[in-house]
């Protein structure tokens, strides 16, 4: 029997992974990460790769490292020197940089050796150990389990745009594992990108450089220009302490509010200003309201007209709901876990939802708040984490 | 001068003081209050690290 099972190894279960091991000093092999993909992180940097991003939008204290300063130092090394770029003022690394310091930690610290390739199916109470995870590699048997499922493995499709990939067209979601920019044919003379986000300007600008044709942007609200995702007084006890004095609906609330999307911090705007002024990107505000396949064309109907796109990619984020399906489900039935009205664990302050259960990323957000599902809320998530067990330095 | 970052990302840069605090441009990190924290999450000093 292992001490702690991780379940899901994107960020959060990496670093935690890391935090186990180098900092409570728990011994390694007391401590697993259950995962369907072989590489730590896989669908985050998939996520990142696919969507064109170059620099990341946290600054460089938000890494998987333990030291809050790790990357900084890392990127000081001579071998990294040269390559190290940083977004002024709040210092955000490239994307390149982020990777190889993730890539260099995984490797320094063996934290790929902790991982067992393959995917959670139940969780069930057990009368010699407390808890068993039925996986599709076998049973594990563990005294504490984190959930750490991440909502990669949910992109968000519009029903109008289910309904068009169900015809055959060519609709692809910029986060769908088997989604390749390759795949687009240069000879596409139209392609829209649907999205308002950071991701979807990213997607955009990305394919505008990569191909010749026409591109277009269509996006349900305006875009404008902001350094953060969230205010970062959501990080610490500026904004959590009042957070933390709601119930449940409303925290509900504040996250969502907290977390509006459609702003982009100010190189990836200006980059934007540059193409629309260029023509090499059109920008449409409209709402889709159908589409249809026109031979080998699709026909968009939006609030402001028609619109014609031989491909169109989506780039319309993920689903709000509780990530984790028909695993989490059974999870709140045999252990009759709390819920909020929103469908996310009810969790202490030491994010435990039941004895030996713990969340962590967005199954963590009615605690964490709005910056769960980022690499801060990790670390954050670490933080909670320790109060339950003993630091060894 | 050093300067000192706080964890969600804040650089307390002695020369540019927290007007936002009425803490003076020039005081070192080592000078500010102990219940100084950080204007833009509210972490305390003992949160920061001194950037190298």
């Amino acid at each position: 029997m292992i001490a702690w099972l991780i379940i899901g190894g994107g960020i959060h279960g990496t670093y935690l992974s890391h935090l186990l091991v180098n900092k409570v000093g728990l011994n390694r092999d007391d401590v697993r990460v259950l995962d369907p993909h072989r590489k730590p992180m896989a669908a985050w940097n998939r996520n990142a790769t696919n969507c064109g991003m170059r620099f990341l939008r946290s600054p460089a204290t938000h890494n998987i490292d333990l030291p809050v300063l790790s990357l900084y130092r890392f990127a000081q090394l001579p071998s990294v020197k040269g390559m190290a770029e940083f977004i002024p003022p709040y210092n955000r690394p490239s994307l390149s940089l982020f990777q190889k310091h993730c890539a260099h930690v995984i490797r320094h610290f063996r934290l790929e050796e902790l991982r067992i390739t393959g995917r959670a199916l139940a969780l069930h109470k057990n009368n010699r150990h407390p808890l068993s995870a039925e996986t599709s590699v076998g049973s594990i048997a563990a005294r504490n389990v984190v959930l750490a499922m991440g909502l990669g493995e949910q992109p968000y499709w519009p029903s109008w745009a289910r309904r068009l990939r169900h015809a055959g067209s060519r609709i692809d979601h910029v986060f769908d594992p088997i989604f390749r920019t390759a795949d687009i044919p240069g000879s596409t003379e139209s392609l829209v990108v649907v999205g308002g986000g950071l991701s979807a300007v990213q997607t955009a600008l990305m394919l505008s450089r990569k191909l010749a044709g026409t591109i277009r942007l269509l996006s349900q609200h305006e875009i404008y220009e902001s350094q953060y995702d969230f205010d970062p007084c959501w990080i610490g006890p500026k904004c959590l302490r009042d957070f933390y004095r709601l119930d449940y609906v409303s925290r509900r609330a504040a996250v969502d509010r907290a977390r509006v999307g459609g702003s982009l911090p100010g190189e990836i705007f200006e980059e934007l200003r540059t193409a629309l002024d260029t023509k090499s990107l059109r920008f449409q505000k409209s709402r889709i309201r159908s589409a249809v396949p026109d031979g080998d064309r699709i026909r968009l109907d939006t609030d402001t007209g028609t619109v014609w796109a031989d491909t169109v990619v989506l780039a319309t984020g993920f689903r709000s709901d509780r990530p984790g399906g028909d695993f989490i489900d059974q999870i709140i039935e045999e252990f009759g876990l709390q819920c909020g009205p929103c469908g996310y664990p009810i969790v202490g302050e030491d994010l435990r939802w039941a004895a030996n259960i713990f969340v962590t990323g967005p199954l963590g957000e009615l605690q964490l708040g709005p910056c769960a599902r980022n690499i801060i809320g990790a670390r954050n998530a670490g933080r909670h984490l320790l109060k339950v067990l003993t630091p060894r330095h | 001068m050093d300067k000192w970052e706080c964890p969600c990302g804040y650089i307390y840069d002695p020369e540019e003081g927290d007007a936002e605090s009425n803490i003076q441009v020039g005081t070192a990190f080592e000078d500010l209050p102990e219940d100084w924290v950080c204007p833009k999450c509210g972490a305390e000093k003992e949160f920061f690290e001194k950037l190298d």
